[in-house]
């Protein structure tokens, strides 16, 4: 190795980035962080767990779902070396195999972590209530604050906040718009105004006279239109000053000395004086007018601006402690170096712009003709200034509209004159409508261009020339140019200029040592709104030009917040927040991946108006002319809002929260990790039945898709458990499973098989009938495939014990009755008839799609993906990506059911932990338990909890009733019922309890100790307590589940199983945990495909490994084959396999050698082999791989045509390649799927399919057809199986009832079989007959069984310890299995296997010590008469006899099943935990209860 | 929308379904848009002979949209079946030069470019959405009808649908603006049983009569299409249908001048049906 690769090895990281959380990531976080690494684990979602958290059972066994993932989630989360990123993106990756560094995006939560409890307050507050709630397929709504289920883990909430929303995105001063809204929605006005006060300086001038850039944004404009937001607020400032409700300002939190002038009373004065004064300091406004308000008093008629209401926001100010004088002009009464000398720290000009601009025409300045402003300031002082009887006013914003509308109401004939077109005018449409309304008239396209006197020498007449409309200018408004020629006059005896405005110069004079702009305004830094002179800053209209209210209120706060930072010294360089630009808005929330701006279920509703002022009362007078909303209109039209930013940010779950959790400000964040590996384990999609319009689905609603009928049955589902129609409530009668939906279909580009939906629906219909046996259950499909472990028996019972209908058909489509919403299926039967049906409610079985980050993934991990967007893999290694160091596993690689999942989480891990060898152990903390507490002398304090299991128990016992009588027990000091008993939630509420009440007992009562009985001692060792002072009593598997319907009796039975468990736990003692150490070898007994591999990965993890093959070949199966379906070279592979194993100085392969005798225990076994070695090891895996079955049937080895797959592809490449037109005819399921033996060979389709490929691809003249029972090409061997169609391989079905018939005529092979298209039987010459013979076990399996006491099922492969989660585990410690002894399966998925159980094996084996269990038998010395009794009845070989000549018991080797103490004849033995005592304890205590 | 389209009537609007020509004319005309019918045209292509001969049923329809695009417009085909195989040929030609290659030297004006054809659905939805849209000035209050499409309208082959093939909208989108309250049915895009009428009668009467019994089950008031092959079948078969009662079967067209106050020109038409509907919009207010 070079010096460069050496360097490159020391580098090695021990830490593992897993991308997603489902089973198959958490699996292999489990097996890396409990084998020495550390894990970092990034998931998407806000709690982890995947698809697998929302099913509600499991096939084939029935378990419950949650209830088995439920423990892995705590045991994760509770991991010292597992951290969980939560609502977490990865973004980027760099770097290689051995040394990755990863960027994460973590997404805001807005709720600390740490600090939420999950108590579920703050949900009962939130206004948001209709959000569709993703985990129960929008079956159901949810807040906007929320969990997905109560054992979601990590436990604390999250809000959903898609913010802002585009109308407080746009609201210059950042009002909480939604916030408000939904508050009067809800009636909470008090809260609205709280709300509407918590942004806003100056609410009453707002809710009259904004002009409301919300609205414009509105989202609701995309149903009709937009919401009327001022009028709304208006309502509510005006219910405050009714119930005179927030109309006094609160003290302020702190207050500063620092004295702050402020020049002008304006909004931009205003909003400025109100953010210092909320800061604690007490500014003093300057005004010039008499009045203060600038132009909300000067400029702007009260008709729209009551003076009482900006008098009252005023006042407001005011009493915040603001001191406003007015009649002080700066310039004049006093200059800023006296300001500056009286000790004011800060001084901020916001003074607006009050000279009109001038036309530059001839007869400007005639008598008759007014600046706007100025007009309306004569008015709005009272000064009634002469009005003409005609009057002309020109312009085209605000300023044009109140003077028009002002000179109307004092009782002139008025027209405006616009130069550009309605299109381009900046006053707003209301002002417009009210205006002409009124009767003012508008021309547009023209423009003064001379004003002429007439004999009093005042202005009579106006030229005008007509304009037309050019190229757009800078503003992006089409400019308008005059028409030649088009001069006209009208008369007029006043003009009111309303054209533009611009600073008064009269101002520069007080502050003549400013630098000004040429325009007047003083120079300022854009950032900072600092002038040149240092502590004076200025804003408002006067920098940014005329706007309106809310822009120079938003001015004026920007600049209080930077004269608070600058004196208090912080930097005040961008503490003015950028503007969002609204165009991009929309854009910007498509980004986000749950956002849905679909609004086409949106009932329409038309916007509330306020009533007008009748016009003919307008005239003469200067009142309102809007009047307020009622209460009554004002809540429905709030209710119109679409809440599209989801959370309101009304901030009651602040009010609500007791543990201070909540943190709206909360930010996105970026880290970064550095590991050696990564495991993408980012699952997938499920397919949107929507896209196939046909089947109904979001149109009729009682079609729903698989997952959604999972969470129907779920208990913590949308209806608790109750199979109910979406659409009515309604419990259906007939239910349709219709599969196949987005699987198996090339037109929707979805031609692979998703593997799981034909299991999973025949689990549904099992589960539906258990709920309800009334349901007559229907499962439409085309091929039925349960190629999985003990699957045909299950899909046999849903048959034959719970009758449900398969019909092999095609459906064509879904109609729905119209009155009973009933649903009727079209469909073709095998025979090729048209048929209709008329079903309550119908399931869509939905396939997989990859989600649709995953390109964005791959792409970010610059990993491959295949043709379908899966991630690519190859035939040989099935959990390597194609970059180095990136691991997969679960359906992202294909469709895959749980177990597959699991075990290639196993072997992604193992992966992991062989690239990372070296570096194991060096990132991880070690798990501390605080001590234990010595309980010696204590009485008994037992705390008892009896779980619901979601409805598993509660809808069966009365659990509150079971723990009412556990309270009334001697020695129980606590009893109560919770909701999951595994839940973390739970786990940290029994240690709080063990705290308070000093317990010294603590009793379970759930499901069975056999998967939940770890989880709960790890909850005793970290309360300080002896995890054998724990107890479990199933009332589930042992009581509810047995007594379906029966409440009394099963609550009476759970009353006598908890009275059992607390008489016995009264007598239980701590026991002592023996710790042993390991040989860190393995033995693999099998070289086949998969012990090869165990064996190249266990010895490339470090370990040594002695591979024992009974023949005297390595290879195994894997010599006869030759290519696999997609066509890679087996022989290739093994070849390069054997000699990587044979060469690996850490394999020691023993050919032609079997086990004599195994002796040993977990971590120390020894074994003799017969080729006389003895190998200390400390696992044993058994890879003892399966055989083809010899047929007996179809003329096998009767006729030399006949033969099987196996010969066969071995005579296609060894010399007997297909000939021209020859015919083939192959028999599927011979051996499989028969009384005997009913399995499925699981590979025996794809092999056909393969074979029959390859014959066609040799002569494609010769002809292939394909008996079959159901073509069980799942995954992407759907692909070929296609393919071969396409090649023209004809498959005819048959039924086991109908099996086919070999005859000979003459010397001729014909097969006899029946047609169901036709309806006949056909005959088929046969060339070559080929048998897919099933796979068998090999012999001795009994004998290795009985040596290592290992299970096996009664097809004779060997039983893991679950079905579900440990595929690769038996239940004794210590021992593996993987391959063709485990199950049937293919190549890929064997080595998969084997990976996963070498994986699971260097766990153990990198542990150089390893803890037993307590539950050993004990022998009393004294009593003990050395009869060897035990010695005879110990399975384990326990028993031994001591230097002293005595009976002693290895406490490793020892199980505690307790056969030596039932068999001792002295009483010399007894079990710990199992006392005699105890038990009889338990036996008199089920007296007791006895009715 | 265009001011003037190329019109192709198709045979249907020149024989049994006259009066659908003359409400696509009188609607159209309120919406400003004048119609060049294209002079010389020939059958469609439909049933026959797409059925018989692929070439055939491609070289038909080139031929009108060779002459169609002298005028360089946009055609309207109001029958559903004309419209498909127009943009079938479109569709066809483009994908296979060879062929439009052949078919061109036989024709007098080859087609070469892509014309757009437009349905009489988008046409109508476009103008009725149209800032200058005419005012509905009758609208149809109380008419609860179902939409039918039939099933040629949305199943072109080789087109991407703009709709829904399954549950197309547009329609409903229409009668919802001017008035009436469209029932969401599951028989949108069913076959009517179109020219096996003719054919083999039993077998349209069965898919008509499945037709009105599901419209009279779902609580319909009328069935209103934009195909005339529908429109004929279901009303003039009701006799040998039997539905529970005679149910109203209206062009939108007619629904549409209705609603633009076309009243006595849209009377005159509707009087030409089979079925009575007048009487259902007379009891109700707008005819």
């Amino acid at each position: 190795m070079s010096a460069d690769n050496e360097e490159k090895r020391d580098n090695v990281r021990g830490s593992v980035l897993i991308v997603g959380s489902g089973i198959g990531g958490i699996q292999a976080a489990l097996d890396l962080a409990n084998s020495g690494f550390k894990v970092h684990m990034a998931e998407r979602q806000a709690a982890i767990g995947g698809t697998m958290a929302q099913l509600d059972k499991t096939f084939p066994t029935g378990d419950c779902s949650m209830c088995m993932i439920s423990p892995k989630l705590v045991e994760c989360v509770r991991h010292l070396n597992i951290e969980i990123h939560t609502l977490a993106d990865v973004l980027e990756v760099s770097g290689e195999a051995g040394n990755f560094k990863a960027k994460i995006l973590k997404y805001p939560r807005f709720i600390d972590l740490t600090k939420c409890v999950g108590c579920g307050e703050c949900p009962a507050i939130c206004p948001v209530k209709d959000v569709p709630d993703r985990f129960n397929e929008r079956l159901s709504s949810r807040t906007a604050i929320y969990r997905d289920y109560p054992q979601a883990v990590p436990g604390a909430f999250v809000i959903d906040k898609h913010g802002p929303a585009p109308c407080k995105a746009t609201c210059p001063v950042g009002q909480d718009v939604p916030g408000y809204l939904a508050m009067i929605r809800e009636g909470k006005f008090a809260e609205a105004v709280e709300i509407i006060r918590r942004t806003n300086p100056l609410p009453l001038v707002c809710g009259h006279a904004c002009f409301h850039p919300c609205e414009f944004n509105c989202e609701r404009q995309y149903v009709e239109e937009p919401l009327a937001i001022r009028d709304l607020k208006r309502f509510a400032m005006v219910w405050a000053i009714e119930h005179d409700s927030g109309m006094t300002p609160p003290a302020p939190a702190v207050e500063r000395p620092e004295k702050i002038a402020i020049i002008g009373s304006g909004p931009a004065g205003l909003a400025a004086a109100h953010t210092l004064a909320t800061r604690g300091y007490k500014p003093t406004i300057l005004e010039a007018a008499p009045v203060a308000g600038g132009m909300m008093a000067l400029g702007m008629p009260s008709y729209r601006m009551p003076r009482e209401m900006l008098e009252l926001d005023i006042d407001y100010i005011g009493n915040m402690g603001v001191n406003i004088k007015t009649g002080v002009t700066v310039g004049k009464d006093v200059t800023l170096a006296q300001l500056k000398s009286e000790g004011y720290k800060a001084i901020i000009i916001a003074t607006g712009v009050q000279q009109g601009t001038k036309m530059k025409v001839p007869g400007e300045d005639l008598p008759g003709i007014y600046q706007g402003l100025k007009f309306l300031k004569e008015v709005n002082l009272g000064h009634k200034p002469a009005i003409g009887k005609k009057v002309s006013v020109i312009g085209g914003g605000n300023t044009a509209l109140d003077a028009a509308r002002t000179a109307w109401r004092l009782g002139a004939d008025v027209t405006i004159f616009y130069r550009r077109t309605q299109a381009e005018m900046p006053a707003s449409e209301e002002e417009l409508e009210a205006a002409w309304e009124e009767g003012v008239r508008i021309e547009y396209l023209t423009a003064p261009v001379e004003f002429s006197a007439g004999p009093d020498g005042r202005v009579s007449s106006m030229k005008c020339i007509r304009m037309k409309l050019g190229e757009p200018d800078k503003s992006g408004r089409r400019r308008p140019e005059p028409i030649p020629g088009s001069e006209y006059t009208v008369n007029t005896d006043m003009a009111i200029l309303a054209i533009g405005l611009k600073p008064d110069p009269d101002y520069a004079d007080g502050v003549k040592d400013l630098k000004l702009e040429k325009w007047d305004a003083p120079v300022v830094k854009p950032d900072t709104a600092e002038t040149s002179l240092p502590g004076v800053f200025a804003a408002g209209d006067l920098v940014q030009g005329p706007t309106n209210i809310v822009e120079a209120m938003r001015a004026g706060k920007d600049v209080a917040n930077v004269v608070d930072a600058y004196l208090s010294g912080r930097e005040y360089r961008g503490v003015i927040e950028k503007r969002i630009d609204p165009s991009t808005l929309r854009r910007e929330y498509f980004i986000n991946p749950h956002w849905e701006l679909d609004y086409s279920n949106v009932t329409r509703a038309p916007r509330v108006e306020m009533s007008l002022r009748p016009v003919d009362k307008r005239r003469g007078g200067f009142d309102l002319v809007e009047l307020t909303l009622s209460e009554e209109e004002a809540r429905k039209e709030a209710a119109r809002c679409l809440e599209c930013g989801i959370c309101l940010d009304c901030r009651e779950c602040i009010k609500a929260c007791q543990a201070n959790a909540i943190m709206h400000d909360d930010q996105e964040r970026t880290i970064e990790v550095n590991v050696g590996a990564i495991i993408l384990a980012p699952g997938c999609a499920t397919y949107n039945p929507s896209v196939r319009g046909e089947l109904g689905f979001g149109r009729y609603p009682n079609v729903v898709t698989s997952l959604q009928f999972e969470r129907i049955l779920s208990a913590s589902g949308p209806f608790q458990g109750e199979i109910q129609r979406p659409g009515d409530a309604k419990h259906p009668h007939k239910i349709a499973w219709i599969q196949c939906v987005g699987s198996r279909d090339e037109h929707i580009k979805h031609g692979w098989c998703s593997s799981v939906c034909c299991m999973y629906a025949t689990k549904q219909s099992i589960i539906a009938k258990e709920h309800d046996p009334n349901i007559e259950a229907t499962i439409f499909y085309m091929d039925m495939r349960a190629h999985g472990k003990d699957f045909d028996r299950y899909v046999e019972r849903a048959k034959n014990q719970y009758g449900v209908r398969y019909l092999r058909s095609m459906v064509s489509g879904i109609k729905q009755s119209p009155k009973t919403k009933n649903l009727k299926i079209s469909y073709s039967d095998e025979a090729g008839q048209a048929k209709q049906e008329e079903f309550d409610m119908v399931v869509l079985s939905i396939g997989f799609e990859p989600h649709g980050d995953a390109e964005r993934l791959a792409k970010t991990m610059s990993i491959d993906l295949n043709n379908d967007r899966f991630a690519a893999t190859g035939d040989f290694t099935p959990v390597c990506t194609s970059r180095a160091g990136v691991f997969v596993t679960g359906v992202f690689q294909q469709p895959k059911d749980i177990p597959e999942t699991v075990m290639m989480g196993s072997a992604a891990a193992g992966g992991a932990a062989t690239l990372l060898a070296k570096a194991r152990g060096t990132e991880v903390t070690p798990k501390k338990y605080p001590p234990e507490r010595d309980i010696l002398g204590e009485d008994p304090k037992i705390g008892v909890f009896i779980c619901h299991c979601g409805i598993n128990i509660a809808s069966t016992v009365d659990v509150a009733e079971v723990a009412n009588m556990a309270k009334t027990l001697p020695n129980v000091v606590h009893a109560e019922n919770v909701l999951y008993a595994c839940s973390q939630d739970t786990q940290e509420h029994i240690k709080k309890i063990i705290k308070e009440n000093s317990l010294n007992r603590v009793i379970v009562a759930s499901c069975t100790p056999r998967t939940h009985m770890p989880l709960f001692q790890e909850t005793m060792k970290e309360a300080g307590l002896n995890p054998y002072l724990f107890e479990m009593a199933n009332i589930r598997e042992q009581d509810s589940w047995v007594h379906i319907g029966q409440r009394a009796i099963a609550t009476t039975k759970a009353k006598q199983l908890v009275n059992m468990i607390v008489a016995k736990s009264r007598l239980l003692a701590p026991l002592p945990a023996e710790e042993i150490s390991i040989t860190n070898s393995a033995l693999i007994l099998g070289g086949g495909a998969a012990g090869l591999s165990a064996a190249l990965s266990l010895a490339d993890q470090g370990f040594p490994v002695h591979l024992v093959e009974r023949s005297d070949l390595l290879g195994g199966n894997m010599r006869f084959l030759h290519s696999t379906l997609n066509g890679s070279d087996v022989q290739k592979f093994m070849i390069e396999l054997i000699q990587k194993v044979n060469e690996h100085p850490k394999v020691t392969v023993h050919l032609e050698t079997e086990v004599k005798k195994i002796g040993g225990y977990v971590g120390n076994y020894v074994t003799q082999l017969s080729d006389g070695a003895t190998v200390e090891h400390g696992i044993v895996l058994l890879a003892t791989g399966g055989v083809e079955y010899r047929p007996t049937e179809y003329l096998y080895g009767q006729d030399s045509r006949v033969m099987t797959q196996l010969e066969l592809e071995n005579a296609i490449h060894n010399g007997s390649p297909p000939k021209q037109k020859e015919n083939f005819v192959m028999i599927q399921c011979v051996g499989s799927r028969e009384d005997q033996h009913q399995y499925c060979s699981r590979v025996c389709c794809s092999h056909a399919v393969k074979n029959a490929i390859s014959i066609k691809t040799a002569r494609p003249d010769a002809s292939v057809t394909v008996l079959y029972r159901d073509v069980r090409t799942y995954g992407f061997k759907e692909h070929h199986y296609l393919t071969a169609r396409e090649m023209g391989v004809r498959f005819i079905h048959y039924d086991p009832e109908r099996k086919p018939e070999v005859i000979k005529k003459g010397d001729k092979l014909v097969v006899k079989t029946f047609e169901p298209q036709l309806g006949a039987f056909i005959e088929l010459p046969a060339d070559r007959l080929v048998l897919s013979a099933a796979i068998r076990p090999p012999e001795g399996v009994k004998e290795i069984s009985d040596a290592l006491k290992v299970p096996f099922n009664e097809d004779g492969f060997f039983l893991e310890a679950h079905v579900k989660l440990r595929p690769v585990d038996f239940a004794s410690e210590g021992l593996f299995l993987a391959g063709l002894a485990h199950a049937p399966k293919s190549l890929d998925e064997t080595i998969a296997q084997a990976l996963a159980a070498a994986g699971r094996a260097g766990l153990l084996l990198s542990h150089d010590r390893l803890m037993v269990s307590g539950i050993v038998s004990e022998i009393d010395k004294e009593k003990c008469a050395v009869c060897l009794n035990c010695f005879r009845v110990c399975p384990y070989d326990a028993p031994f006899i001591n230097a002293e000549g005595k009976v002693e018991f290895n406490q490793i080797k020892c199980q505690g099943c307790g056969l030596c103490v039932a068999t001792c004849p002295a009483k010399a033995l007894k079990l710990r935990g199992f006392t005699d005592a105890q038990i009889l304890a338990q036996v008199d205590a089920f007296a007791e209860l006895l009715p | 929308m265009e001011t003037e389209l190329t019109y192709y009537p198709g045979c249907s609007l020149h024989g049994s379904s006259s009066f659908y020509d003359t409400s696509v004319r009188t609607v159209l005309s309120r919406f400003g848009v004048s119609l060049r019918e294209i002079e010389d045209w020939s059958c469609c292509g439909s049933t026959s002979a797409s059925k018989t001969d692929h070439r055939l049923g491609i070289a038909l329809p080139a031929r009108n949209l060779g002459l169609a695009q002298k005028e360089g417009r946009a055609v309207l085909a109001p029958c559903s079946s004309c419209y498909s195989k127009l943009v079938a040929a479109n569709v066809a030609m483009k994908e296979e030069p060879r062929l439009l290659k052949s078919i061109n030297e036989e024709l007098e004006y080859p087609y070469t470019s892509e014309l757009p054809i437009r349905n009489i659905l988008e046409l109508l939805l476009d103008g009725l959405e149209a800032k200058d849209a005419p005012r509905i000035v009758n609208p149809l209050k109380g008419l609860k009808p179902v939409s039918y499409y039939g099933c040629l309208l949305t199943r072109i082959p080789g087109y991407e649908p703009k709709e829904d093939i399954e549950n197309p909208v547009m329609m409903d989108k229409i009668l919802k603006k001017i008035g009436a309250d469209p029932i969401d049915w599951s028989y949108k895009t069913d076959c009517c049983g179109a020219s096996s009428a003719v054919a083999d009668r039993p077998v349209a009467i069965n898919l008509i009569k499945k037709l009105l019994d599901e419209a009279i089950e779902s609580e319909a008031m009328a069935i209103v299409t934009s195909c005339p092959m529908c429109q004929l079948n279901l009303d003039m078969y009701q006799e040998q249908a039997a539905p529970a009662r005679p149910i109203p079967v209206y062009f939108i067209t007619e629904m549409v001048g209705v609603a633009l106050g076309l009243r006595e020109e849209m009377k005159k038409e509707i009087r030409r049906h089979f079925v009575d509907g007048v009487s259902l919009l007379s009891e109700l207010g707008v005819l």
